[in-house]
């Protein structure tokens, strides 16, 4: 099986918090790998330490073959990403953006302005493209930040929460988008909160628990480990063991 | 009641929280950067501390002030001049301080407020009463209330109570004033970008103010230097031009028919110090023995004969003048129902009190107003807007697609905020404001200054110094280059850019924005001076290319090491870059624009020979280059080493 994402013992610490506590990801190509996992679990920070903006403080990563801490430009070239921030100039239009991210990949103008075009008109943002993105809604940035990932066509995608604040039409037409890009070969490395979308589009899911990988595999074979037919909600919570946690009853609230 | 009190309790103690957390500020990685903002947080405490003292002593001065006047001792024209005085600048300072603290940023956040279960009202007198909290409101509150105590104390009674509920209305009308002008400017703030061209205008009168004194003051003539002033003064003196020079008097009622026959109302021994109503006319006391245009000459008040320690009456000349216009300005309505009774017009005191009190009520009303509106829809209705759908996108000549994107968005992201406007432009716009100063100034005004001698260096000379500020201009970008990208450097970061043409886009990027200021610069002083030679000129240019050669990359290397949160659209400390990066910034311009100067001036001045100057320039700029291209390899280095710092402290994190 060819591998788009390979770590080894990937560990990254903030002073005495282990926030990735060596986890040995295996992402094949042409998937669409659901990492899950709690708040504050490492998805981040594992996210992060993938695409160059932290690096690992112990640990082996191999994306797309190539070594990213030894050329991350070259992977950088393949990659695209919609980080949790959505890292985006708040004094660029969104057309401007988009043609930041093509010139920085070396794409022409000519391929840069039809691309830009029908990403904008897929996003629903063909009206507001020229006005600043600080003037954005948070789903429009979302849009945008997911539309220059893609621009570059890459090979493989990280996306952080990318269905968060989109609305129901554009969530499904990039729910068919992304479909469409693994059916191609590519392949999404994703995270999100919600399950039912990860449970629809995924086929191989990554569930990370207290910095540590607790669980990786096809989907159906993660149904399978248990009693069988669980969804992957059951599987998760099953996982992390957030079922049994009682908090406080708040009897007051019921007064 | 209690709910009401438990709301103020609550608001002020959400005040209090918000100030203390300021002080704090949130946690950050870089030690220097804990130490810059631990720096920060000492000037507060230290004026905080400065404050009790002198708001003790405004308190006393306040209270024996009044109690002199009631006395009628030596000083009283002076005390009540330094009264109207500073009461008229807390009323001015009171429009304009709003607008530098709004510029600086929201205080309070009006959503939260307005989602509170508060009544309205309780919400706008808690606002109108934070204006207490100012310190300049604070200073002033003791002379509002204790000066009419001293007055009552030495037995001025109804004067004092005159004063006294006209200090109230005086407090009320600026509180709600300041109130106001806060209001509105948050109303105008809603919108992104209308609020970033109230910022920029303010910083541009700010700016702009120290030019001020130059444009309004004389010049020189054939006798030497003399101020406006002066020339007033004189035309002053002359006789049959004081109705010229004073401002028209406003009615003044008979003073018998409305003077008392009290201590309060008796003989006044006070002298007109306030200029109000008094019987030479508002907003200025006649020279002695002169009248108000139009206005008969009202024998001047008797002789002081009561009163402990009775004064010989004060020269007119100590009068402190104002403007016809501030005569309707609340401090000083509340000065004449101050002074007025003092004098034995006591109808001209209740006078003065009811138009404090009538301008209290307006504003009262007008903030409430602006305050109910800021309260019925709090949240930012920036609408978008979009002139260009299909961005222009830049081809560098001589460099890669990824340093022409880098340098492009830089361009745009600077020249975008209000920082990067003023960085641009305040430049040209000073040098414009210095030129139209020094015009004012009669002989030798710039052009002919400028324009003497055939091969004249002076053009050149004062272009490399206005080259010199643009370079110096856009510091705050330049030191702090990469945590100004905000989120979008996280996109650079993502991007399959080299941390080399990062570093080279940027400086590109900047060296397009200094360009700008210095070809406005350069063609302004070129066209007032036509005779310097090209050779100069072009030196200009080669000399600054190295400077930025210099500058730009070592500005980087700062930028990496010191990056510090910002926000180029607000008017505060927020958008200026770390303390120590921008110590080094005054040491790297000196030391990248001050050799090439000293070179070409050095060789001009040896040989007068333009070209060999310009030669001289060549020469270092080829050195530069090469010292640039060191300057860029550690650059970009250090930015590899501390891509992580940069991308949180970037994001504010």
């Amino acid at each position: 099986m060819e591998l788009a994402i390979e770590t080894r013992g990937l560990r990254r610490t903030f002073g005495d918090l282990v926030a990735v506590d060596g986890i040995d990801l295996a992402v094949p190509r042409g998937s669409l790998y659901g990492f899950l996992g709690p708040n504050g679990a490492g998805k981040s920070t594992t996210i992060k330490c993938l695409t160059g903006l932290l690096a690992p403080s112990a640990g082996t990563m191999r994306i797309l073959g190539m070594d990213p801490l030894a050329d991350p430009v070259a992977v950088k070239r393949k990659v695209g990403v919609v980080p949790e921030d959505l890292a985006l100039f708040d004094r660029l239009s969104g057309a401007e953006t988009l043609s930041f991210v093509g010139q920085v990949h070396g794409l022409d103008r000519a391929t840069i302005k039809t691309r830009s075009a029908e990403l904008l008109e897929l996003m629903e943002l063909t009206r507001d493209a020229g006005a600043m993105v600080a003037d954005y809604s948070h789903g429009m940035r979302k849009k945008i930040s997911l539309a220059a990932a893609l621009l570059p066509a890459p090979r493989l995608l990280f996306l952080d929460e990318p269905f968060e604040g989109i609305d129901a039409v554009a969530s499904r037409q990039i729910k068919d988008l992304l479909a469409g890009f693994v059916h191609g070969g590519g392949t999404i490395f994703l995270t999100s909160h919600i399950l039912e979308i990860v449970e629809r589009l995924s086929n191989w899911i990554g569930v990370i628990h207290r910095g540590r990988l607790i669980a990786q595999g096809p989907v159906e074979e993660l149904r399978a480990g248990g009693a069988g037919g669980r969804t992957l909600e059951e599987i998760f919570l099953g996982l992390v063991g957030a079922g049994d946690h009682k908090g406080p009853a708040l009897e007051w609230l019921r007064s | 009641m209690n709910d009401a009190v438990r709301s103020v309790r609550a608001l002020g103690w959400l005040r209090w929280r918000l100030f203390v957390n300021a002080l704090k500020g949130t946690r950050r990685r870089d030690t220097l950067e804990r130490l810059s903002r631990a720096g920060s947080a000492i000037v507060p405490i230290i004026l905080g501390l400065m404050f009790v003292p002198t708001f003790l002593a405004s308190c006393v001065l306040s209270f024996f002030g009044g109690w002199a006047v009631g006395q009628r001792i030596q000083a009283t024209p002076e005390i009540l001049g330094a009264l109207r005085g500073a009461l008229g600048l807390v009323t001015a300072l009171i429009l304009f301080i709003p607008a530098i603290r709004t510029a600086r940023g929201p205080s309070t956040n009006m959503v939260r407020l307005a989602l509170l279960p508060v009544p309205r009202t309780i919400l706008h007198a808690a606002d109108l009463l934070s204006g207490l909290a100012d310190p300049w409101l604070a200073l002033v509150v003791p002379v509002m209330l204790l000066f009419p105590v001293g007055m009552m104390v030495s037995g001025r009674i109804l004067s004092g109570l005159i004063a006294l509920l006209a200090g109230l209305a005086l407090l009320v009308a600026l509180l709600a004033l300041e109130s106001s002008a806060s209001s509105l400017l948050a109303l105008l703030y809603r919108d992104r970008r209308r609020g970033e061209i109230v910022t920029l205008v303010v910083l541009l009168a700010l700016s702009t103010m120290g030019f001020l004194p130059m444009m309004m003051s004389g010049g020189f003539d054939e006798k030497g230097w003399h101020p406006r002033d002066q020339g007033r003064a004189s035309r002053r003196s002359q006789p049959g031009r004081a109705s010229e020079i004073q401002p028209p008097p406003l009615p003044v009622a008979p003073a018998a028919g409305l003077a008392g026959s009290s201590r309060d109302t008796g003989t006044s021994g006070v002298a007109d110090a306030s200029g109000g109503a008094g019987t030479s006319g508002a907003g200025g006391a006649a020279p002695s023995g002169g009248a108000g245009a139009g206005t008969p000459a009202t024998p001047d008040p008797a002789p002081v004969t009561e009163g402990p320690g009775a004064p010989s009456r004060p020269s007119r000349e100590n009068d402190v003048h104002f403007p016809l216009a501030a005569s309707l300005f609340p401090s000083e309505l509340y000065a004449r129902a101050l002074f007025e009774p003092l004098r034995g017009r006591v109808g001209l005191g209740l006078l003065g009190l009811l138009g404090v009190a009538a301008i209290g009520t307006a504003l009262y009303g007008l903030s409430w107003t602006t305050y109910r509106r800021l309260l019925d829809s709090p949240e930012n209705i920036s609408p978008r807007r979009g002139a260009r759908a299909e961005p222009k996108a830049w081809r560098l000549p001589g460099l890669g697609p990824a340093v022409s994107a880098v340098a492009q968005a830089q361009f745009r992201n600077v020249l975008r905020t209000v920082h990067g406007k003023m960085a641009v432009f305040f430049t040209p716009l000073s040098l414009l404001f210095a030129w139209l100063a020094i015009s004012r100034v009669g002989r030798g005004s710039m052009d002919q200054f400028l324009g003497h001698g055939a091969a004249s260096p002076l053009g050149p000379l004062i272009a490399y110094g206005g080259a010199t500020l643009s370079l110096f201009a856009p510091q705050r970008f330049l030191l702090n280059s990469f945590a100004t990208d905000g989120a979008g450097l996280t996109l650079a970061l993502l991007s399959p850019i080299s941390d080399r043409e990062l570093v080279v886009g940027k400086s590109v990027g900047m060296a397009i924005l200094s360009a700008i200021p210095l070809l406005i610069i350069t063609t302004f002083v070129a066209v007032l001076s036509p005779a310097a030679p090209i050779a100069l000129w072009a030196a200009v240019f080669v000399a600054t290319a190295a400077s930025h050669l210099i500058l730009a990359p070592a500005g980087a290397i700062v930028s990496a090491l010191f990056p510090k949160t910002v926000n180029m659209n607000r008017l505060s400390g927020a958008s200026n870059p770390n303390g120590i990066a921008s110590l080094l910034g005054v040491f790297l311009t000196a030391a990248s624009c001050g050799p090439p100067l000293l070179l070409a001036a050095g060789t001009f001045l040896a040989t007068r020979s333009p070209i060999l100057a310009l030669l001289a320039v060549l020469g270092y700029a080829v050195v530069a280059a090469g010292v640039s291209l060191l300057l860029t390899h550690a650059a970009a280095r250090v930015l590899a080493g501390r891509r992580e710092n940069l991308a949180l402290v970037a994001q504010g994190r």
